[in-house]
Order: structure tokens, then C-alpha cells, then sequence
């Protein structure tokens, strides 16, 4: 096991490096940052000097050199745009995101599993039916119309709940978190729910598929010929071999709720990451382009690692060894 | 002879798709008595399994009984409701499965699959349940089964998930035992163990076993009685001993010829295979393979003998040579 991490540890070093030089180039290809960062009256030599100031005047891979050595040193750079580091604007913004990507994943789960749950086990019938209709809507129309759709319904006609932003913030698990108060939950909840939606549909199939799969097996034939209740053969003897497969997709689903949020927090004018990074985009931050995808990647990694080792305690025919890749 | 515990009436399975259908088990009829061994013998794909499924209704979509009946206890377990089917399965009428490769659950330890088995059925404590088990798994001769519960099947090789699926069918202490091939997977010795613990479970709790095989010697060590099934119809049955020494239809001659025995030179080889089950036969099933069709075996079906079937379904049955 000790092996196993240790290795993974390496291997994530160089997914990393990777990922900060292609990134890099790539948004050095997209243009000077300079243009869009002084005022349009600037002289040639105002422009120079911030230039040199943001080491901008040296050749691309000196840049990149001294941005790797940084980076060694576990500093991402300053902002052009902020003058801030990177490290901090990414922080405060991180756990709005990341609440808004957990909550989701909860909606996801508690609405796709029971779901998929009935539908698979009700095959062709009205349930079944009328469930996997359902979920496509939820994965086939835009998820930004169904934001709007959830903010005309829910905020504007019945005035339930607010349009948009994040509620009061207080200390919840040691950090700063809008779960701690009711505030926050009003406000988290449709923006959660508009995120869980295509997620949810997603599950709902998985879970319908591998439970239909499962459930024509010879063991739950003979599991049936022991007399077991349908409930056990359900929730025990199927529901227990489709957590592979769940976990596998479950572990993608969360890492894409965590990083590309980025439609609902927009519509929702929600103040995390994303609209970090649009900004970035939109005025070549370089610094804060490549420190965003660096901690989505290493955060794909962590939960990759999560995944593995929840494989070997769902399925005990995997052990997890340092050899294999 | 006492009641029968088991009366199968006519029945008849079949599997339909695209519109065909295969009528794999065809008019089975036949009584099973409390402490009696009944071997079933035919060759693969006459229907044995999926009779010994619809004895106890388990056979899935596209698979049915189409009709016929199966009373157990006063009830017919094909027409039973869900819940009351269930209280009889594993309990009064446990399976032997024939795949130990397949029929245990991969991810679930050997003494969770084991004693719920017994937790579905009885108002006991888990512990009463585990020395059940404890005890079920040493009746089949897996060592130190304590230690063994908390092992997965993949644990485990085929012969000995074989006797888990073999110990779970004795825990309840059935009134009938239906096994599909259960020995195969395993060495003769620890065959020989199992046979005799069967045999044991027969004779002192009166538990009727329905012994479902293609090899025709071990049935004539274990079974009182067999029945041979050819194209899902039962051809001839009888008492172990008269099914040996005087078989009446060809195709037991046949599958008898096929044994080798100590002083037998040459196997007598059966020719083809069991027909297509889509259609209607327009003569004898077996007409095709036999040595001794006439040009009647062709036209005319020949009918079961006896309420029992204790004759051959053969125009020209070998002991009747005078019969025509």
C-alpha cells in the first residue's frame, strides 16, 4: 500500500510538470498580456518597464524556468491582473467551489442511485419508464437554461428561494463555509440542484445498467433459490457488485462538479473559482490560467487515488500493489 | 408407498424468442416420495436443468412454464405468490446449483453467503446461524470451516465452492434436495463423501433428493430410482436396478453402452444429437439416432406407458420383443 501511494505520488509529480509546460506554452501562443494590462494612453516605454516587471521580456523557456523554480518552491506566481499571488486568489475562492461541488454530488447521489435502484430492478415497467424518460431532460437540455428556468420558478413567481450569490458564511469544519448557516443553504441549494441534475442522469443510467446486468447473473439466481428477500438480493447481493463500476464514474463526476462548475456558478453569480478563471481567460492571466488547471489536476489525482483504494475495500478479488502501473 | 412429496403434472417449459418458440421440457410428469433418491440421466440440452429449475419456478424471461403443474404440499409452486414461493425456497425445497464458478456471489464472504440462508427462513440468532454453518461445512469435509466463513469464494477452488453450494442446500434441512450435476467439479473422493452424506440425509431425515446427472454410473450407486429424459421429454423411468439390468427404450440402452466397464472391448458410440426443440416431433423424437427405428418410429408418437411411466416411450421397447 505504502508502495502503491508512493508511487502514485510520482507519477502525479510528472502529470503535474506536464501540465504546467503545456499549459504555459499554450497560453503564451495565445498572445502578449501586456496589451490588455496597461492603459491604452501608456508610452512604448511604459509599456517596456511593465513588461520587464512581469519578467515578460525574457524568452519563453527562461520564463518558464524561473516559473518551474517557483513552483518547486510551492509558489504559483503573482496575478498580472490582481498583483496578488496566485495561491491566494485561488484560496479564496476555493471553498465556495468546493461546497458547491460537494453539495452537488450529494444531490447527485441521493436522487440517481435510488433511481437507477428502481429502474433497474423494475425493468420495462412504468417506473422504469417513466424514470428514464425523465433523465433525459435532465442530461439533454442546457444546464444553463435549466438554471434559468429554476431561478424564474423558484425565486422570481414563488420567491422561495434567492436568485443567486452565496449566503452568510460562518466557521463550519474549520473553515469558512455558507453549510454552516440557513442562510447559506438557502442560497446553495438551487445552484447545487441545477449542478446535480445532469450528474444525477448520468448515475440513474449507470446504476439502471449495471443493475440489469447484475441481476440476470447466476448468483442471484441462486441467491433467489436460497428464498433471500427481494430487498436483500437487491440491496446486498446486486447493489453490492454495481459499486465498481459507480465508484469508477462517481470519482470522474466529482472531480468535473469541482473544476468545471464554471455555467452554474455564472448563472447563479456565484463567487468561486470558475469565474476566476473566465476572468483569467479573458484578460491572459497567465499565473492564475496555469495555477487554476495545476490544482484541478492534482484535485483529478487525489480523488483517483480515492477511487483505487475504495476499489480494493468494495471488491476483495483487487488487491492494490506497488508494482503495477 | 406413503404420500408423494413432490407431484409433477404435465409440465412443460419453453423459452420463447423472435417470435419461435423451443419447448424444452415436454409433458414431464411424475411423483417423488419422501426419502427417495431420483436420479434424472440425458444427454446436455434435453431439458434436465431447465426441469430442475421450474420445479421451483426460477426460470427467467424468455424462459416459462408454459403449463403443467407442480404441487408441493397441497400447493402448485407455479401459480404460488411471490412471498409464499419464497418461504419455500432454500427452505423446504433447496438447489444445488451446477457452476461453483458462478453461483456464489463474488464479493460476499462464504459465511455471510451461508448463513443468510438460514436467517431468511428461521427466527434464529446469528450465532445459532454460524455453528449451522460451521457445522453444514464439516457434513461436506471443509477443513477447519470456522476459520474458512470469512473467505471470499474466489478464495476458495472449484471443488470446494462446489461443497459450500452443496452445505448451503443442507442447512435448512429440506424436505427435497434438487441437485443439477453437483459432483462434477469434484475429485472422486470428496464425490464419494458428499454422495454418502446425501444418501444419510435421505435415509434419517426422509429428505427426498431429486439427483439431476448425465453419468449414468454414478446414478446406479446413489439413485432408488431414474428417470431418462431425451428432447425434454422423459423416455423411461423405473427403478435403478430394472433401468441397468433390463433397460426397455434404445436411448437407455444407449447411454448404458456408453459406460466403460472392466471386460467391455469397444464403447458403443450414439450417432448425432438430441433434435431441434422448435417444432412438433411427427414421429419419435429419437427415431433419427436409433439403431432400431422402423418406418413407424417416423409417423406416430409414441405415447408414455402407465400412469407413472414405468414403461419405455418406444413403439418397439426391448423387453417386449413380442409387442408390436
Amino acid at each position: 500500500m505504502a508502495a502503491y501511494l508512493l508511487q502514485r505520488l510520482i507519477q502525479a509529480i510528472f502529470v503535474l510538470l506536464l501540465v504546467s509546460l503545456l499549459i504555459f506554452m499554450g497560453v503564451y501562443a495565445i498572445g502578449d498580456p501586456i496589451e490588455l494590462l496597461v492603459s491604452p494612453d501608456s508610452t512604448v516605454e511604459d509599456i517596456e518597464r511593465a513588461r520587464a516587471a512581469l519578467g515578460l521580456d525574457q524568452p519563453i523557456w527562461t520564463q518558464y524556468r524561473i516559473y518551474l523554480i517557483g513552483l518547486l518552491q510551492g509558489d504559483l506566481g503573482d496575478s498580472f491582473v490582481y498583483n496578488q499571488p496566485t495561491i491566494q486568489l485561488i484560496l479564496q475562492r476555493l471553498p465556495a467551489t468546493v461546497e458547491l461541488g460537494l453539495v452537488a454530488f450529494f444531490f447527485a447521489l441521493v436522487m440517481g442511485i435510488p433511481l437507477g435502484l428502481i429502474a433497474g430492478y423494475y425493468a420495462d415497467k412504468w417506473a422504469d419508464h417513466a424514470i428514464m424518460n425523465g433523465s433525459i431532460f435532465a442530461f439533454s437540455l442546457p444546464n444553463f437554461w435549466q438554471g434559468l428556468l429554476f431561478i424564474l420558478f423558484f425565486s422570481v413567481w414563488l420567491n422561495w428561494l434567492p436568485a443567486g450569490d452565496r449566503g452568510e458564511v460562518d466557521q463550519f469544519l474549520g473553515v469558512g463555509s455558507s453549510l454552516a448557516t440557513a442562510d447559506g443553504w438557502r442560497h446553495i441549494f438551487l445552484p447545487a440542484f441545477n449542478l446535480a441534475l445532469f450528474n444525477a442522469a448520468l448515475i440513474v443510467r449507470l446504476t439502471r445498467s449495471s443493475i440489469q446486468e447484475v441481476m440476470s447473473s447466476e448468483y442471484i439466481r441462486y441467491a433467489r433459490a436460497k428464498g433471500l428477500s427481494n430487498r436483500r438480493i437487491l440491496l446486498r447481493h446486486a447493489f453490492r457488485n454495481i459499486q465498481i463500476p459507480l465508484v469508477t464514474v462517481l470519482g470522474l463526476e466529482l472531480g468535473n462538479l469541482l473544476a468545471y462548475g464554471i455555467i452554474t456558478e455564472t448563472v447563479f453569480d456565484w463567487p468561486g473559482m470558475g469565474q476566476l478563471l473566465i476572468n483569467s481567460i479573458r484578460l491572459n492571466d497567465r499565473p492564475v490560467i496555469v495555477g487554476y488547471l495545476l490544482v484541478v489536476v492534482a484535485m483529478f489525482i487525489l480523488i483517483n487515488v480515492v477511487v483505487d483504494v475504495l476499489y480494493t475495500l468494495l471488491d476483495p478479488r483487487i488487491k492494490i500493489s506497488g508494482s503495477k502501473s | 408407498m406413503a404420500e408423494p412429496i413432490l407431484a409433477v403434472s404435465g409440465l412443460c417449459t419453453e423459452v420463447v424468442s423472435d417470435e419461435k418458440i423451443a419447448r424444452i421440457v415436454r409433458d414431464v410428469s411424475f411423483d417423488l416420495y419422501p426419502g427417495e433418491i431420483l436420479g434424472v440421466v440425458g444427454e446436455s440440452g434435453c431439458g434436465k436443468s431447465m426441469m430442475g429449475f421450474a420445479l421451483l419456478n426460477l426460470l427467467d424471461p424468455p424462459a416459462r412454464v408454459a403449463s403443467g403443474s407442480v404441487s408441493f404440499a397441497g400447493k402448485d409452486i407455479t401459480r404460488l405468490p411471490a412471498e409464499a414461493l419464497r418461504t419455500i425456497r432454500g427452505n423446504r425445497i433447496a438447489m444445488i446449483f451446477q457452476d461453483p464458478m458462478v453461483s456464489l456471489n463474488p464479493v460476499l464472504t462464504i459465511g455471510e453467503q451461508m448463513m443468510e440462508a438460514v436467517l431468511a427462513h428461521q427466527k434464529v440468532s446469528r450465532s445459532v446461524a454460524k455453528a449451522r454453518t460451521i457445522e453444514a461445512l464439516e457434513m461436506v469435509g471443509i477443513p477447519k470451516p470456522a476459520e474458512r466463513l470469512k473467505a471470499y469464494p474466489h478464495e476458495f477452488s472449484g471443488g470446494m465452492r462446489q461443497r459450500v453450494v452443496i452445505a448451503t442446500a443442507f442447512l435448512n434441512k429440506p424436505d427435497i434436495i434438487i441437485a443439477d450435476e453437483p459432483t462434477t467439479a469434484l475429485d472422486v473422493t470428496i464425490q464419494a463423501q458428499i454422495l454418502a452424506e446425501v444418501q444419510k440425509m435421505a435415509a434419517q431425515n426422509g429428505t427426498a433428493v431429486i439427483w439431476i446427472s448425465h453419468d449414468m454410473s454414478l446414478l446406479s450407486g446413489l439413485a432408488d430410482r431414474v428417470m431418462v429424459m431425451y428432447a425434454g421429454q422423459i423416455v423411461e423411468s423405473g427403478s435403478t436396478a430394472s433401468i441397468i439390468e433390463q433397460p426397455n427404450h434404445p436411448y437407455t440402452r444407449a447411454l448404458m453402452g456408453a459406460i466403460p466397464v472392466p471386460g467391455r472391448e469397444k464403447l458403443e458410440i450414439l450417432r448425432g444429437f438430441p433434435p431441434n426443440l422448435l417444432g412438433e416431433f411427427t414421429g419419435c423424437a429419437f427415431a433419427p439416432r436409433c439403431p432400431l427405428a422402423r418406418d413407424h418410429c417416423d409417423l406416430e408418437r409414441p405415447e408414455a406407458r402407465g400412469p407413472e411411466l414405468t414403461h419405455a416411450r418406444c413403439h418397439y421397447p426391448l423387453q417386449e420383443g413380442a409387442h408390436s
